[in-house]
C-alpha cells in the first residue's frame, strides 16, 4: 500500500502545480474557455484521487467519503474561481460527483465480492489495485498535459 | 447461440458509431459550438457504456483489461467527435467519455439477469441517435 499513497500525493501535487501555472495566465481566458477547463480538470482530478484514497486506507467507508468529498469541493472551488466566479457552481458539482464515483471504484477494488467479480487467486486482488492505480495516474498525466497544451492553441 | 448474438451486438454498435461519424462530417460547417459540445458528450458516453457493459457480460474474468479498453475507447470517441468542431469541445468530450467508461464495467458486473437491461440500453441508444440525427437535419 506504500506505492499507492506515494502515487496519490504525486497526483495532488500535479493538480496544484497545474493550478498555479493556470493562475499566472488567467488574464487570457474567456468565459467558455474557463468553463471547459474547469469541467475537464476538476472531474478527472477528483475521480483519480478518490480511487487512491479509497484503496489505500482501511478505515470506515463514511469517513473516506467525507475526506474525498472535501478534497473534490476544495479543488472545484479553486479552479472555478480562476476568472470571474461564474463557474464555481459547475466546478463544485463536478468535484462532488467525481469523488463519489472514485470512492465507489475503490471500495469494489478492496472487496470484489460486492460486485460478484470472480478472482483466480488470493494474490490477484493486490495486482488489481496496483494496475488500476497506475492506469488512473497515467490518465491524469495525459489529461493535464492536454490542458496545458491548450494554452498555446 | 447467446455468445454469438452478444458478440454480433458489440460489432454492430461500433459499426453504427462509425457510420454516424461519416454522416456527421458532412454537417460540420452548419453546427454551432453549443450543439457540438452536446454531440461530443453524448457519443463518447454512449459508446463507452455499451462496449463496457456488453464485454463485461461475456468475459467475466478480465475486469481490469475491460476497464482500460472501454476507458480508452470512450476517450478516443469523444475526442474524435469533438475534434470536428473545436479544441475545447474535444476536451469536454474526452473528459466525459473517461468518466462514463471507467464506471461502465462495474455496472455490467452487478447484473444478474442481463437480458432486460441490454434490451433497454439498446433502445435508449437508438433513441439518442434518432434525436441527434433530427437535430442535425434541422440545424
Amino acid at each position: 500500500m506504500f506505492i499507492v499513497i506515494i502515487l496519490g500525493i504525486f497526483n495532488m501535487l500535479t493538480t496544484f502545480i497545474c493550478y498555479f501555472i493556470l493562475r499566472r495566465k488567467r488574464a487570457l481566458f474567456g468565459d467558455r474557455y474557463a468553463a471547459s477547463i474547469t469541467k475537464a480538470a476538476v472531474s478527472v482530478s477528483a475521480l483519480v484521487v478518490g480511487i487512491h484514497i479509497s484503496s489505500a486506507f482501511t478505515i470506515h467507508p463514511s469517513f473516506i467519503v467525507l475526506c474525498s468529498i472535501m478534497y473534490g469541493g476544495v479543488v472545484g472551488i479553486l479552479f472555478g474561481a480562476l476568472v470571474k466566479f461564474h463557474s464555481i457552481l459547475l466546478g463544485f458539482y463536478q468535484g462532488v460527483l467525481g469523488s463519489i464515483m472514485g470512492v465507489m471504484i475503490g471500495e469494489v477494488l478492496k472487496n470484489p465480492q460486492l460486485c460478484s467479480i470472480p478472482l483466480a487467486s488470493a494474490q490477484q486482488q493486490f495486482v488489481m489495485i496496483y494496475q488500476m492505480c497506475g492506469f488512473s495516474s497515467l490518465l491524469l498525466l495525459f489529461v493535464f498535459m492536454l490542458i496545458l497544451y491548450s494554452l498555446r492553441v | 447461440m447467446e455468445e454469438i448474438s452478444l458478440q454480433l451486438l458489440t460489432y454492430v454498435n461500433m459499426l453504427v458509431f462509425i457510420m454516424l461519424y461519416v454522416f456527421m462530417s458532412r454537417y460540420r460547417k452548419v453546427v454551432g459550438f453549443h450543439l457540438g459540445m452536446n454531440i461530443a458528450m453524448v457519443t463518447g458516453g454512449m459508446l463507452s457504456l455499451s462496449v463496457g457493459v456488453l464485454l463485461m457480460v461475456q468475459y467475466t474474468f478480465h475486469f481490469i483489461a475491460i476497464t482500460c479498453l472501454s476507458t480508452i475507447l470512450g476517450m478516443v470517441a469523444g475526442g474524435i467527435f469533438g475534434a470536428l468542431f473545436d479544441y475545447q469541445t474535444m476536451l469536454t468530450g474526452l473528459s466525459n467519455g473517461l468518466m462514463v467508461g471507467i464506471m461502465a464495467p462495474m455496472l455490467g458486473a452487478i447484473l444478474i439477469n442481463p437480458f432486460l437491461f441490454i434490451v433497454m440500453m439498446e433502445g435508449l441508444i437508438c433513441l439518442m441517435i434518432a434525436l441527434l440525427v433530427i437535430s442535425l437535419r434541422r440545424s
